[in-house]
């Protein structure tokens, strides 16, 4: 990781402006998500905006950027019917299956990260069963994406540990990091991290390739 | 950009919003948005196959990512049976890239499929029924009560992969002949939609209509399978003859433009197909179809006189339903061995 930080200004985001700032197909399942996952528990949190701290790595220069994201449920509803219930499914309904739901937000999250720390780009196609998960642009052998993951709790170290990889124990196997398996790919010519946790809510952006 | 990379970029695209939805039905997680995500990865699943194959020059790691993601998807999608058939095609073509390519770009799925594939060999082989059935083949056993431990173990197992549809249409064949035709229908019609390409599961969803719903929504799935009998395979088309003849014991209401209908279908069938088998059977619904048109009783030598000795030797009853059952046992059976390959 860099060594130099520098803060930068908070940048407010409201969620309805990524339906315009990416693809609308791609945005619209990650939206009850996000609002389902983002508050967390307990009313206190609930207040917006939500001031994600992200850490920004690109080209070994690090910097502190406070992401301030609210929305308008109203909005919001307008452009994906029946939102509000479905958030609220998956916030109290004993089927709804966390994991996934952490994904979505995930997902959602760096939709936000990609429109406001790199202006302009647009997520093209996403992928799941090798990294990256979200495709920036999908030349055959010059791939560029964003590999992103979400944890619900553990902050930064919890997000290190997916960037760099955890050491085995005698109950949890070694895991590879996130990091290096993008640098050995031959076929991604530019990579990015996009790790989110939502309590504390903290997020690292790593341009880790080239 | 040319043709070829604009068609793999939108079968990509169209891929990922499937994935995205299929994603948030699984959040969902009830029974029936878990199906869905099911339906959906296998949709996704075919989409990715076709972004590689629209690409005449394919990087070897361009059709390994695309395996790699297919294979992802039919496991998302709770169907480890059609995963490991793409495990293959993905061990073939990891020698086309270095070592190191492809440790990096299998990371995620190689302890996915490894824990797939044993969850499902584990489930199969703590159900001896199905266990049993991996060995003989033989789906529908003889007596009712293993028909009926055969059911149980189904449902359980489909419980935990709902995205087989191989499990779906033994589930409909063990139902019809358990005399449950609605859950018969429910299963085919599952089958279907997971694997919508599949010409047996297509066929036997016509007859399971035929049976299950009523008249009115049994003749609108027909009438739109009628119109498409020009692009189908012989067993689609020889499955709706006997669905039209079928509906035509449920009432007799309309029964010449049914026999009609089915007549076509005999007609469009026989140039498509390729068996001797269903060249025979097709022979024994022509020679009934025209009987009924002209109003003239079945000739009792009907099976002899299209070539299906032993059928006549072998089944009592009424030519037409020895007929269906022979046609019924052939095509769930190519199904089960195209489900299986």
């Amino acid at each position: 990781m860099a060594t130099r930080k520098n803060r930068q200004p908070p940048i407010a985001y409201n969620l309805e402006q990524v339906f315009i700032d990416q693809e609308r197909d791609l945005v619209h399942d990650t939206i009850a998500p996000v609002l389902a996952w983002v508050p967390g528990k307990g009313a206190a949190k609930k207040a917006q905006p939500f001031c994600f701290e992200v850490e920004q790595v690109q080209r070994g220069q690090r910097s502190l950027i406070t992401i301030e994201l609210s929305w308008s449920g109203s909005a919001l509803e307008s452009l994906i019917p029946g939102l509000r219930d479905h958030v609220r499914r998956l916030q109290t309904s004993r089927s709804a299956q966390r994991e996934h739901i952490t994904e979505l937000a995930a997902y959602g999250l760096t939709f936000v990260a990609i429109s406001v720390l790199m202006p302009g780009r647009r997520a093209k196609a996403f992928r799941k069963g090798s990294a990256p998960d979200i495709l920036l642009d999908l030349t055959p052998n010059a791939l560029r994406g964003v590999e992103t993951a979400g944890r619900s709790t553990g902050g930064r170290s919890a997000l290190l540990a997916i960037r760099n990889g955890t050491p085995g124990t005698t109950i949890k196997p070694k895991t590879a990091g996130k990091a290096a398996a993008l640098v050995a790919r031959p076929d991604i010519v530019e990579a990015h991290l996009s790790l989110w946790s939502a309590s504390p809510r903290i997020s690292i952006m790593e341009q880790v390739k080239p | 950009m040319s043709t070829a990379s604009e068609l793999y970029e939108v079968n990509l695209v169209s891929s990922s919003k499937l994935k995205l939805r299929a994603t948030a039905y699984l959040a969902d997680g009830s029974e029936a948005a878990v199906f869905d995500a099911c339906v959906l990865f296998h949709d996704a699943a075919r989409l990715e196959r076709r972004a590689v194959e629209a690409l005449t020059l394919c990087p070897p790691e361009a059709r390994l990512a695309g395996s790699i993601e297919e294979c992802w998807c039919l496991l998302e999608g709770h169907d480890p049976h059609a995963a490991a058939d793409v495990w293959s095609r993905i061990l073939d073509e990891v020698a086309s890239v270095t070592r190191a390519t492809a440790d990096s770009m299998l990371a995620r799925l190689r302890p996915r499929y490894d824990r797939a594939i044993k969850d499902f060999v584990g489930s199969i082989q703590s159900r001896p029924v199905l266990s049993r059935i991996g060995y003989t083949q033989v789906l529908v056993p003889s007596s009712a009560a293993e028909q009926k431990s055969t059911l149980h173990e189904l449902q359980a197992l489909l419980k935990r992969y709902p995205g087989v549809p191989g499990l779906w249409g033994g589930l409909s064949r063990l139902a019809e002949v358990a005399g449950n035709e609605k859950l018969a229908w429910h299963a085919v019609d599952r089958a279907g939609r997971l694997s919508p390409e599949n010409s047996g599961i297509r066929a036997l969803s016509l007859q399971m209509a035929a049976k299950a719903l009523s008249p009115a929504e049994a003749d609108q799935y027909l009438s739109k399978a009628f119109s498409e009998l020009g692009s189908a395979e012989a067993e689609v088309c020889l499955m709706y003859a006997f669905s039209e003849i079928l509906l035509v014991e449920r009432s007799s209401a309309n029964r010449n433009e049914r026999w009609k209908r089915a007549l076509t279908a005999v007609e469009v069938a026989f140039p498509k197909t390729h068996s001797e088998w269903m060249r025979k059977n097709l022979k024994g619904v022509r020679l009934y179809l025209e009987a009924a048109l002209a109003k003239r009783k079945a000739d009792p030598d009907l099976l002899y006189r299209a070539g299906l000795g032993r059928l006549a030797a072998t089944s009592g009853g009424k030519p037409i339903d020895a007929l269906r059952a022979d046609a019924t046992a052939r095509v769930s059976a190519m199904f089960a061995s195209g489900a299986a390959a």
